[in-house]
């Protein structure tokens, strides 16, 4: 990119769109390349569900999907970064609020009240998504200013707390033990990263611990997956049969796979193909290729995420960035890590590549976030700042 | 500008880099473990997903001399469980009972948990699989199976015998050829998903489809003679009978009438017992129909000239060496062989026994094929009851002259009389003409001859004087036909009645063979009824005129012309004008259904084209296949087949067709069938 990196360079900065710098056109290709392999991959295992059709209507469902993220990202991306630190905490009471009515009135599948259905929306909402986003928005306002006044200490991790304690509580109600535990990782990692103590964060990340293990062995289904992770082979036909499925995945792609389309493993034999074991059916059709190439693209996100919140001058970018991308980052090693057998299975999606709008919108919505930040605009001296607000990019 | 804590943030974000990518790392190493380098995976994937599917051939096609389809097969619905998927036992089992008109604690034990796949009911018609389908019940499903229809019901059933609902030939020509019509399965390697269905794989598998099989029987005349052997038995009040006719320059069985018949299509009801071919499998004793082969024997080895004259004792004898008395059925002083044959005399016959000794006589018993199988090879065939000659004690050396102590069964006395019929040679009877490989070349099997029973002189002779059997002073007068010169014996067997020990004098087994025309033998039948009542117990009644009947309408549709000059010859030499003729069996069974007009009448002879027309007439003729209770995919298949075409009106079953089964039409006709709800399924939705 080295077109972009001299519109850095000039002094008369040229177009200021928020692809122009490096990091923008780093960050925007890796997701683009993810989003795409996303699409072909939702059809590729949904086909199997809708023989017949042309195009699998939950193929449709995600392509329509991947048109409302765009424009998400597109709007997130206007959107100055000071702004989401006035929004944040009346967006948290909005997310609170949607976990609430989704105990109420959602509707559960595979066991878990996770869906919230509102009349005149063509799709089903889940709000665990939209609550993890507020949370961390929250978190990372109240731990920006404590950074500008104080200093991160015993007190904020206090009030991370017990932000934290309300959309965590109603996630494990619905239950959605892998959201709950994404956003504890996430808030911990904001912490951590706003300088807080780790004297001080070891209580309550060994409290969490507790309550997680205390969680798991209280819930036949969460421990017979604990099971199934711990010894999947034995247990193929029960508690290991997903975990198998996905290792057989592997192994039948191998090294280059068996051919867009071509995979078995999506007819009935892997649950859940197309959305939270999408990775094991990219294995098995693209092979170990196609996996690198998506961890590989991952690892290119987390890289300049993070590469633009080192390079903030003020706490609040620093740490909103951070979270972005952490709320990305984690959901996926996370769910790589069960897909692969290292973790016991929770249930999360694959960031950008799972089936599913709600992901994937919430996901754009943290790159818009994330290519703001990277854009020329923010990266301008502090005291221009200032002016808050302006959103208009200045012609050149 | 930066504070403390943002660059401590800064520093601690370094940390998050170095472990996120960590991570990432680890995740990579990890995936390149499973895709790479373990490999239970693909193992697994390999074990689960690969099957070979075994596809059993389509079973060949059973057709008659003409082609006409005899036994086809045609796809039918089976219904069965995946026990692991039902979701409501009970509720499945009731609301499949009426369906499937099963008790639901019958349907509950089929449906029961234990077993990966269960058939719960094969073969329904398609109204009902069609409506179990609409019910969606998890875990039961509908498959097509081959099924086999006979079209023609019970035409030739004992024949053709039948298959198992597993595709496997049980009796008859089912069980003979079993092998050649099933062909080999195909092995298809094919891909299973995970939720148990078939993938579609390329490649073949290999298999070869069943071959079909020519009969040499002739449907027309197959058909037309099980009416006749129907009429006799019912006239004659006899529990059964059989009507064989052969060939006897080839061997070739032309018809097999079995009574009581059954229809092969619901051998599932019927049981296979129903399907024995008696005329193969059972031996019984063929009375005075032996003298015919004692004589043959008797000039054969010149121990009797034709023209020897022998006393008959005017009617009562004690056989020597015994205390045994036998008896003729009228008193007869001295007469010559012609006669004896001609009157039946048993006391005459033991004489002449006598002079031919045991051993030539069994000797030649055996070379006609008595004692031992055909060569056939129809299933469970059985080699009648020949003891050597060295265990006759001085009854037996008597009696098996005249046919008692001694078991046939009605193919051997077929083949034998084909003997004498053609010269004297013994053929191997033959059921199968043909065989081809599916959409194949007919590949014929070939006339053998077993052996050289007689000289070809000695053969003449005898068939001269059974001329005179059928001539109007013969026991078996009634088998004359107009026109035609006809040969034949009759026997009247007295079954052993085993509770009072001895032969009974009230259950008999009557017998005519008959060969025709005498000057260049055509046809050769054997005509028997199981225990007629009087006055039709003897072999020159009812069984005589069921003979005249049906070589009649063979010999006319072989092309044989009757002669009315040749009916006169034979009076005046017998001199005896007023004989009665032979006169129809049963009016009504007559001509109704086969080439009337054609029948027994004399017309062909005035018409010098008549043969010609007659095969070519019938050569493209089929007869109507039975219709009723198929399925309209059923019928299609079966009048495709038939090479009839068919018009359909209305759904479910047949309940009417025109024109009706068992009618000889042109092939190319339109059948006219009629569907509606079956009256066991109850309505089907129109």
């Amino acid at each position: 990119m080295p077109g972009s990196a001299q519109s850095v360079n000039t002094p008369a900065p040229g177009p200021r769109f928020w692809a122009s710098t490096p990091e923008g056109s780093a960050l925007l290709t890796s997701v683009t390349l993810l989003i795409a392999l996303g699409v072909l991959m939702s059809y590729s295992t949904t086909a199997v569900q809708a023989l017949g059709e042309s195009i699998p209507r939950l193929a449709q469902r995600h392509t329509a999907g991947v048109v409302l993220a765009a424009l998400t990202l597109v709007a997130a991306a206007r959107v100055p970064l000071q702004r989401w630190r006035r929004l944040a905490l009346p967006l948290w009471f909005v997310g609170v609020a949607l976990l609430g009515a989704t105990l109420l009135v959602g509707h559960s599948a595979n066991g878990a009240q996770r869906w919230l259905t509102i009349p005149g929306l063509p799709m089903a909402l889940q709000p665990a998504e939209f609550a993890r986003l507020a949370s961390v928005l929250a978190v990372a306002a109240l731990l920006a200013r404590s950074m500008e006044t104080s200093g991160a200490g015993k007190r904020e991790v206090m009030r991370c707390a017990l932000l934290a304690a309300a959309p965590v509580a109603l996630l494990l109600l619905q239950p959605d033990f892998g959201s709950a535990a994404v956003l504890v990782a996430v808030l911990a990692l904001l912490c951590f990263t706003a300088g807080v103590g780790l004297r001080v964060m070891a209580l309550p990340a060994g409290l969490a611990l507790a309550g997680a293990v205390a969680y798991v062995s209280l819930r036949p289904y969460a421990l017979a997956r604990v099971r199934g992770f711990l010894d999947p082979w034995p247990n193929a036909q029960t508690e290991g049969f997903q975990l198998v499925q996905s290792f057989v995945a592997f192994g039948r792609g191998g090294l280059l796979g068996v051919g867009l389309g071509d995979g078995r493993q999506k007819l009935h034999y892997l649950p859940e193909a197309h959305t939270d074991f999408i990775l094991a059916m990219i294995a098995e059709e693209i092979g170990l290729v196609g996996v690198l190439l998506v961890l590989g693209c991952f690892a290119v996100f987390a890289r300049v995420s993070l590469r633009v919140a080192a390079r903030s001058r003020e706490p609040f970018p620093l740490l909103l960035v951070t979270g972005m991308m952490a709320l990305v980052l984690v959901p996926a090693l996370l769910n790589a890590a069960v897909v692969m057998g290292l973790v016991p299975t929770t249930g999360l999606a694959l960031p950008f590549l799972s089936h599913g709008s709600n992901s994937l919108i919430c996901s754009a919505l943290a790159v818009g976030i994330l290519l703001r930040a990277s854009s020329a605009d923010e990266q301008r001296p502090a005291r221009r700042l200032v002016s808050r607000g302006r959103t208009r990019p200045r012609t050149a | 500008m930066r504070s403390a804590d943002v660059r401590t943030s800064t520093q601690r974000l370094a940390v998050v880099r170095v472990v996120m990518l960590a991570c990432l790392v680890g995740l990579a190493a990890r995936a390149t473990h499973l895709a790479v380098f373990d490999p239970k995976g693909a193992a697994r994937g390999a074990a689960q997903t690969e099957r070979t599917l075994t596809l059993a051939a389509v079973r060949g096609q059973i057709v008659d001399r003409r082609g006409q389809a005899l036994a086809v097969s045609v796809d039918a619905p089976s219904v069965f469980a995946i026990p692991d998927q039902i979701q409501n036992l009970e509720r499945t089992a009731r609301s499949l009972s009426p369906l499937l008109k099963l008790a639901p604690q019958a349907l509950r034990s089929r449906l029961r948990p234990g077993a990966r796949f269960r058939f719960v009911e094969r073969w329904l018609d398609e109204a009902r699989a069609e409506r179990i389908l609409a019910l969606k019940l998890p875990g039961i499903g509908v498959i097509r199976e081959p099924r086999r229809r006979y079209p023609n019901a019970s035409l030739a059933a004992q024949a053709l015998g039948f298959t198992n609902i597993d595709g496997r030939g049980v009796r008859g020509i089912e069980l003979q050829e079993d092998a050649w019509l099933r062909g080999t399965p195909r092995r298809l390697p094919v891909e299973r998903d995970g939720s148990g269905h078939f993938l579609l794989t390329s490649g073949s598998g290999g298999g070869t489809a069943g071959g079909d099989v020519k009969l040499a029987l002739d449907a027309t005349l197959q058909a037309a003679a099980e009416r006749e052997l129907q009429a006799a038995v019912e006239a004659t009040g006899a529990r059964g009978g059989l009507l064989l006719s052969m060939d006897p320059r080839s061997g070739e069985i032309l018809a097999l009438a079995e009574s009581p018949a059954s229809d092969p299509n619901r051998f599932r009801e019927l049981g296979d017992s129903a399907f024995k071919s008696a005329a193969f499998l059972d031996a019984t004793e063929p009375g005075s129909v032996m003298k015919a082969f004692l004589m043959a024997a008797a000039l054969d080895a010149e121990a009797v000239m034709s023209d020897s004259i022998f006393d008959c004792e005017s009617g009562k004898y004690r056989i020597p060496r015994t205390q045994k008395d036998i008896e003729d059925a009228n008193p007869y002083g001295e007469l010559d062989m012609a006669s004896v044959l001609r009157v039946s005399s048993n006391i005459c016959a033991v004489k002449i026994a006598e002079v031919l000794g045991a051993r030539a006589h069994f000797e030649t018993l055996r070379r006609f094929g008595f004692g031992r199988k055909t060569g056939s090879g129809f299933p469970a065939e059985s080699a009648g009851i020949l003891n050597p000659w060295q265990q006759w004690g001085p009854v037996e050396r008597a009696t098996i002259a005249y046919g008692q102590g001694i078991s046939v069964t009605a193919v051997q006395v077929a083949a034998a009389a084909s003997a004498l019929a053609n010269g004297g040679e013994l053929l191997e009877p033959r059921l199968v003409l043909g065989h081809r490989i599916h959409g194949g070349r007919w590949h014929p099997t070939h006339r053998r001859v077993v052996r050289r029973v007689i000289g070809r002189e000695q053969a003449r002779q005898v068939l001269r004087m059974l001329e005179s059997v059928v001539g109007p002073e013969g026991t078996g007068r009634r088998a004359a036909i107009p026109g035609i010169r006809v040969a034949g014996k009759t026997g009247t067997a007295q079954k052993w009645d085993a509770e009072e020990g001895r032969y009974s004098n009230r259950r008999f087994r009557s017998w005519f063979v008959g060969i025709a025309p005498v000057d260049a033998p055509r046809l050769v039948v054997v005509s028997s009824l199981d225990e007629p009542k009087r006055p039709h117990h003897t072999g020159g009644g009812i069984t005589a005129s069921l003979f005249a009947e049906v070589a009649r309408s063979q010999l006319a549709s072989l092309g044989v012309r009757a002669r009315p000059d040749e009916r006169a010859q034979h009076v005046v030499a017998h001199k005896a004008p007023s004989t009665p003729a032979a006169r129809p069996l049963t009016p009504r069974a007559a001509p109704a259904t086969s080439v009337a007009g054609l029948q027994g009448d004399p017309a062909p002879a005035n018409c010098p084209s008549a043969r010609g027309l007659l095969v070519d007439s019938l050569g493209s003729r089929v007869l109507v296949p039975n219709l009723k209770t198929l399925c309209a995919r059923e019928v299609i298949q079966i009048t495709r087949k038939a090479g009839l075409r068919v018009e359909v009106t209305g759904r479910g079953q047949v309940i009417d067709q025109k024109p009706p089964a068992g009618l000889p039409v042109d092939s190319g006709t339109s059948i006219w069938v009629k569907l509606g709800p079956s009256p066991s399924s109850g309505k089907t939705q129109s």
